[in-house]
């Protein structure tokens, strides 16, 4: 009974926000890029009392990030955010709109973002007022799209291509909350990106160290390696971001290769692979191609592909020069 | 109706003799109204009409006439369209880089169209306005069909690995489209060279041209020859139509008088070819420097004691006797203007960043220090003999003293005194720094050697003639450089420092050169 309701109202909520968003994007667009307002991260040294929260709680397992450089939930934030679900569950009337009950300060989100191994970070979201959600994840022009629990929070982990572009969550109304990327190992890992919008389904494979399709050695979605490998990682690991169901969906597929371990010069070969499915043949899907030169700098690429006419449904494109071939220097 | 006279005086124009394409009714009419041409369009680049008029095809200024006619084309939706077709290795590896530096440094938004691996293009938009502003389609084919669409108005670039053939030339002479050989018409843009690869499980490491020259042709085919184990030697290239192959064969398998091996397992690209031979510890294979994959390159030995990795100062000076510049070749017809401006761009300094990004040698100008010349002095003086004796060997050593050497090194064509294609390149290179001031030196000697042919005399004569008629070039392109404050020497060592040994064509080659030593 409280299952049927709940997704109900979770429906309506997606719709109310795919609206929001739409009229954000046509009537305030400008407005939207330019918005800082909202960005809620706590640059610079944080005030006394934050740091005290921070220090309350268990320390995150990879002791790279310092708390002054983010943005901690305070504890008692997560006993009202469980209520304010309850609110929207046994509560909320389908007609209404919800009721502003909470103060402002309350309903301002939160992002946390953790350290990982294989160059990757945790990213916690916490948005009270933001249930189930469209939201955008990235950092710079790298974004997908997902959406927020019923409880208004949200959690993915995340390749980082750099350590100076802040990962951030964009809201259905244009604003959003940032939080610093801070991974140590970053050098040891290089990657490659697409990124695309709509319907479409693509696939990064790598060959590895001369390997052929099948073998081991091919990483991509359907055999995507492990990013924490007990132990010294030999080979790489493929990364898709991105959910379908959300309104306008935009998709990430990261392949991360850790050439700092790997003391063997060589090449990754990789083919970028585009389904012709009945909803994209003979459409055009846009997205970008993202490749990080020496220096942390990534090349992004606006890139549009043709997919092949309806006779081919069920066919691939397949593109081995759209990303360029990884080469690995000895170290 | 006013006579031709009149209207070649009236307007800006050249005749092209070219096959009509379409018929498209234009009139073109001065803006006083007192010249008018009807003909057929052939083009319109946003400048210039060319027309097929009862005169022959005219090509007139755009700014000096009115268009009128079913013909006319649309003036504020022309768009740039800029066909370049070659080679894969530039059209994937270095094209996207370089039209991607281009659009960011001229301001404007580029966005990369696919539809398939044999053709994408760019288009490239205003930033500001959001207008097209031009469009680049990159056909990935082959040098030759390169050669070919440019020779049938196909394309209006050529990307080769390959100096144009003379057949090309003579065909582009007779379809209007000029001398293609002739340096207005073709630009080195990066460097790249042939590098002999095995697995990196093979014991063996090195291989002298001569060598390979037996490996690929079966005169040797095993590894224990070349003091591996003992198993055959499976051979690994690309196909016929490969640059790189063509390479091989003219440098060094046909002038050993040999022929290729019907063994040779022919591979449709170079990442093909060196994913084979990366699989097969038995293997060896022809690649490039730009691609290694997962195999090992072989160092390349004189067979005396001399040696050569393909690395970049070694490709820049040719000191690497494989190198491969890698060509643009253009039609002797202006290109729209956004074409000029690309082909002008990728002579810059931010080009060769972008030629370094795309994992190819650059064509800035590095400057090695004496003392990392070490090798190159042991040479000298395991040499040194009755012919060049120690006067000879210390005025080497005073000369070279304190003194850094550029990459900018000129070579010849075989035995003969015309410079070789890097070299002409070259040419122009070091006029440009001359001109720019950027050389940062006070002196620059251009000094000469010779192979070991003949006797010591003439050959020290032969070698300064070299550096003298090299420093000629040079201060014939360098127009405007200003020679009070560089002083440009000349002198000459003939055979006094070998690169190589002199008994291959290649090794004479090698060591037949004029160097730059800047103080």
């Amino acid at each position: 009974m409280v299952d049927k309701r709940r997704v109900i109202t979770i429906g309506l909520t997606l719709i109310v926000a795919a609206a929001a968003g739409h009229f954000m994007q046509n009537g305030f667009a400008f407005a939207a890029r330019t918005d800082v307002a909202t960005h809620a991260i706590a640059s610079g040294p944080a005030d006394k009392s934050q740091i005290d929260i921070a220090s309350a709680l268990p320390t995150p397992p990879m002791d790279t990030i310092s708390p002054e450089k983010l943005v901690t939930p305070p504890p008692w934030v997560e006993g009202r955010i469980v209520a304010a679900v309850s609110f929207q569950i046994e509560g909320g009337s389908l007609t209404d709109a919800p009721t502003p009950l909470f103060s402002s300060s309350f309903c301002e989100p939160t992002l946390v973002a953790t350290a990982k191994p294989g160059a990757m970070m945790d990213v916690a979201l916490s948005a009270p007022c933001n249930p189930n959600e469209r939201i955008v994840v990235g950092q710079a022009d790298l974004e997908f799209s997902d959406a927020t629990g019923g409880d208004g929070s949200y959690f993915v982990s995340i390749p980082v291509m750099n350590n100076f572009d802040p990962i951030s969550v964009r809201f259905a109304n244009g604003s959003s909350v940032e939080a610093k990327p801070l991974v140590q190992s970053l050098e040891l890992y290089d990657r490659v990106a697409i990124t695309w919008q709509g319907g479409g389904i693509m696939h990064i494979h790598a060959l590895e160290n001369g390997a052929e399709f099948g073998s081991s050695g091919h990483v991509w979605s359907g055999s995507p390696g492990i990013s924490n490998p007990i132990g010294r990682p030999t080979g790489g690991f493929l990364t898709s971001l991105g959910n379908p169901d959300v309104m306008r969906p935009k998709f990430a597929e990261v392949y991360s290769f850790p050439a700092g371990h790997v003391n063997q010069a060589g090449a990754v070969r990789l083919s970028v692979e585009a389904e012709v499915s009945d909803i994209t043949c003979g459409k055009e899907i846009v997205g970008q191609t993202h490749q990080i030169s020496g220096s942390g700098v990534v090349n992004t690429t606006q890139i549009a592909l043709t997919i092949p006419a309806c006779d081919s449904v069920g066919g691939f494109l397949v593109l081995k020069n759209l990303l360029q071939d990884m080469k690995i220097a000895r170290n | 109706m006013i006579s031709i006279r009149t209207v070649i005086a009236a307007v800006l124009f050249h005749i092209v003799l070219a096959a009509p394409a379409s018929a498209q009714d234009v009139t073109l009419t001065s803006r006083d109204g007192s010249v008018e041409i009807a003909g057929t369009l052939l083009g319109y680049d946003g400048e210039f009409y060319r027309v097929d008029s009862d005169y022959g095809v005219l090509t007139v200024d755009g700014t000096g006439v009115l268009c009128g006619g079913p013909g006319c084309p649309d003036l504020e939706a022309f768009v740039a369209t800029i066909v370049v077709s070659g080679a894969g290795a530039i059209a994937n590896q270095l094209m996207p880089y370089l039209i991607e530096a281009f659009a960011h440094q001229q301001g404007y938004f580029a966005q990369r169209l696919i539809t398939s691996d044999a053709e994408y293009s760019y288009v490239l938009n205003e930033s500001d306005t959001g207008r097209t502003a031009a469009r680049f389609i990159i056909r990935v084919t082959t040098s030759d069909e390169g050669f070919a669409d440019l020779l049938s108005d196909e394309a209006d670039i050529a990307m080769s690995l390959r100096e144009v053939l003379p057949d090309e030339v003579t065909r582009g002479i007779e379809a209007g489209l000029g001398r293609l050989s002739s340096p207005a018409q073709n630009r080195v843009i990066a460097l790249d060279a042939l590098v002999p690869v095995a697995s990196p499980r093979n014991s063996v490491l090195e291989i002298s041209p001569e060598e390979l020259a037996q490996v690929f042709s079966g005169e040797i085919s095993n590894w224990q020859e070349l003091g591996g184990i003992d198993a055959p030697i499976v051979l690994h290239a690309p196909d016929q139509r490969s640059s790189i192959l063509n390479v091989f064969l003219e440098k060094i398998v046909l002038p050993a008088g040999r022929h290729l091996s019907a063994n040779v397992k022919r591979h449709e690209t170079n990442s093909d070819v060196v994913d084979a031979v990366a699989r097969d510890p038995f293997a060896i294979g022809l690649s490039t420097l730009s691609e290694p994959g997962n195999a090992r390159p072989l160092i390349l030995t004189g067979g005396c004691g001399f040696r050569s990795g393909a690395v970049p100062e070694a490709l820049k000076s040719e000191d690497y006797p494989l190198t491969a510049p890698l060509f643009l070749y253009l039609k002797g017809r202006r290109l729209p203007a956004v074409g000029r401006e690309f082909m002008r761009f990728t002579q810059s300094p931010a080009a060769q960043v972008a030629v370094l990004r795309a994992g190819f040698v650059d064509q800035g100008i590095a400057r090695t220090p004496v003392r990392r010349q070490g090798e190159r002095l042991a040479n000298a003086i395991r040499n040194a003999g009755p012919e060049i004796g120690l006067t000879e060997l210390k005025r080497l050593v005073s000369a070279l003293d304190g003194s850094r050497r550029l990459s900018v090194t000129f070579r010849f064509d075989d035995g003969a005194s015309t410079l070789d294609a890097q070299s002409r390149s070259n040419v122009v290179l070091l006029a440009r720094a001359l001109e720019t001031g950027t050389i940062g030196a006070n002196e620059l000697t251009f000094v000469g050697f010779s192979d070991g042919l003949g006797a010591a005399g003439a050959n020290k004569r032969l070698s300064r003639q070299r550096a003298a008629s090299v420093r000629e070039a040079v201060l014939r392109e360098a127009t405007t450089a200003d020679l009070g404050r560089i002083s440009l020497n000349v002198d000459g060592f003939g055979e006094a420092m070998p690169m190589a040994c002199d008994d291959t064509e290649w090794g004479r080659q090698v060591n037949r050169r004029v160097e730059i030593w800047s103080r």
